[in-house]
């Protein structure tokens, strides 16, 4: 197809929801936990090629992690399982407050907690520190332990995932982004649900959970037994998630993607801006190859914005985006 | 953190034992500055797509060949390792050395070695090392069966070697654990690499022998963590980011959380690395 654009000229900007928005830069997200807090993240990756850096989980106390093996190679991907370690709000704040300054990217921290209450704790606990920190954004992981469900995952009842939504909005006016994996019950329903409590996006860039036994079939191949899985299994798993989920509210789409061309399908199959994790770790450039390759995309199309990609697998373009 | 990768070039695919894929590599840019005890992060440079980057600890080193040898552990799933199926001349991404260098008391000149077919990888390179630099190095080396124990050429003929069978099929009939009482008295430090079921068994009988509290003739120390710093536990991880960031490789103990793949793969029986830990 000839282009009628010229891809230098093709937007990167967008704004994700209307009632509590959140602009981004560009497209392009790093999904909260490969990179850790943010101290480090720019050692490792270039965030000027990014929209928003979510950090990895921060609960209000410190949380320990299993032990190993936590991470193990599965066909297709990795089985992991850390708990979300972490050593508590203050610390994370003490350590990585002036790399959220510094950062050329929107900045949200993903918050972890098992009761309302301690979320509406953790959340008062980051703006009493307003003057030190700078968060364009929270991340209410729905993946994380719920109390009242024995330790299973929020998401895992509609009820539930949408107590701790409406607990986070009311404890903060910042845009709200919801991490769900493709596991969640009702998803649908928990997207409409928290479109209607305010939230800014939808974070489809989840684990669905995993297990393998060990390689002596005595034991878990993970010594916490089921874990998390990342990596391309997951992949139409969690496309098939954003399309479930797409028209909703904003999706930010995420899993298994390793390439420009995974992001392209994200893109068509809804996301509005799409989250990379674990593959950054043998790639640290995949963030400016996908900005690249989207723009081309969307140029070729003679779209005038990377956020015109998003949906275009369900409007009747069948064809694949590719470059 | 977040070291540059460099390119290099396999020379040869090997086994260190039967299974157990070893690769030759070309890496002039790094190989001054590994020991024993670091690993490498390696990636098939040219495949695309979806990657991890797998540990592999060193070997062998060949400073006048400029060569490098890596061990390739095995997968937890039991999967095949793509990289075992590269053929020389092909190119890989390497980032390192990941971990630290396994430290040995200057003073200590008697060392046992506990490891089993998982382990060897781990301590091998530090064998060798030792005994060039004219130390006594005994190794208790575990297998489940004759077949599987690496052969006796990959270390100096100055290590005294001590096999261990589960099935009896050679040497002691039982883990490598049941002999460590017997050497425990002789060395001077001991260091440990395997499943978590040796160096849980080494601890204990080391402990019992009174090994990590015993003020040597020739090393006066304290009672206590200085003490225990004579036994070092090798804690192996499969893949993760390498910059400590991802929290994979991160060992819980009492005395701390260590990140093999920076402050490791050394860690006390108490976890400390015994090292001054940078802040993260």
């Amino acid at each position: 197809m000839e282009a009628r654009v010229g891809a230098a000229s093709v937007r990167t900007d967008l704004v994700l929801g209307s009632t509590h928005p959140l602009r981004l830069e560009r497209p392009i997200v790093i999904a909260s936990g490969p990179l850790g807090f943010g101290a480090e993240a720019s050692e490792l990756i270039d965030l000027r090629d990014v929209g928003l850096f979510v950090t990895r989980g921060v609960s209000l106390a410190p949380r320990s992690g299993p032990s190993l093996p936590r991470v193990v190679e599965v066909p297709g991907g990795l089985l992991h399982a850390i708990s979300r370690e972490n050593p508590g709000v203050d610390e994370v704040i003490d350590r990585h407050a002036s790399a959220w300054r510094a950062a050329p990217c929107a900045v949200a921290v993903s918050l972890v907690a098992t009761n309302e209450k301690s979320l509406a704790a953790l959340i008062a606990r980051f703006e009493s520190r307003a003057d030190q920190v700078r968060i364009d954004a929270y991340e209410i992981d729905l993946t994380s332990p719920s109390d009242a469900l024995d330790g299973a995952r929020w998401e895992s009842t509609l009820d539930e995932g949408v107590r701790l939504i409406d607990a986070a909005r009311e404890s903060t006016e910042l845009p709200l982004i919801v991490k769900i994996s493709p596991d969640a019950a009702s998803l649908r329903a928990l997207a409409e649900a928290a479109a209607d409590a305010g939230v800014t996006a939808l974070s489809v860039s989840g684990s669905p959970i995993g297990y393998l036994p060990s390689r002596s079939r005595t034991r878990g191949a993970l010594a916490e037994g089921v874990g998390e899985l990342s990596g391309p299994l997951i992949r139409p798993r969690a496309l098939a998630a954003v399309v479930s989920v797409h028209g909703a509210l904003p999706i930010i789409g995420g899993g298994g993607i390793g390439s420009p061309a995974d992001a392209l399908d994200a893109f068509a199959a809804g996301a509005a801006a799409v989250s990379l994790g674990s593959a950054l770790w043998a790639d640290p450039g995949l963030p400016r190859a996908v900005l690249e390759s989207a723009r081309r995309a969307a140029a070729a199309r003679g779209l005038a914005s990377i956020s015109d990609l998003a949906g275009l697998a369900l409007s009747g373009a069948n064809e694949r985006a590719s470059e | 953190m977040g070291a540059a990768p460099v390119r290099a070039q396999l020379l040869a695919v090997g086994e260190l034992a039967p299974g157990r894929s070893a690769l030759l590599l070309r890496l002039p840019e790094l190989i001054a500055s590994l020991r024993a005890g670091h690993a490498l992060h390696l990636l098939h440079a040219e495949a695309g797509g979806y990657r991890l980057r797998r540990v592999a600890p060193v070997t062998q080193i060949d400073l006048i060949a400029g060569s490098v040898q890596v061990a390739l552990q095995p997968r937890a799933d039991g999967g095949r390792d793509s990289l075992a199926e590269l053929v020389p001349g092909a190119q890989l991404s390497v980032v390192g050395p990941i971990g630290q260098p396994i430290e040995i008391d200057p003073d200590a000149l008697q060392i046992l070695i506990v490891t089993d077919v998982e382990g060897f990888p781990w301590v091998r390179l530090l064998a060798t090392s030792l005994a060039a630099a004219g130390r006594s190095v005994t190794m208790l080396l575990e297998s489940s069966t004759a077949a599987e124990i690496p052969p006796a050429s990959l270390l100096p003929e100055s290590v005294e070697i001590h096999v261990a069978t589960e099935d009896g099929s050679l040497g002691h009939h039982g883990s490598a654990a049941d002999l460590v009482a017997t050497y425990a008295a002789w060395a001077d430090q001991v260091v440990a690499a395997g499943s978590s079921e040796l160096l849980s068994a080494t601890t204990l009988l080391l402990r019992a022998a009174g090994v990590s509290d015993r003020t040597s003739a020739r090393v006066a120390r304290p009672r206590g963590e200085a003490g225990a710093k004579r036994l070092q536990l090798i804690v192996a991880h499969e893949i993760g980011c390498g910059s400590g960031v991802c929290g994979g490789c991160t060992y819980q103990s009492a005395a701390g959380s260590v990140r093999l793949c920076k402050e490791g793969p050394a860690v006390t029986p108490s976890g400390s690395t015994g090292r001054t830990r940078g802040a993260r």
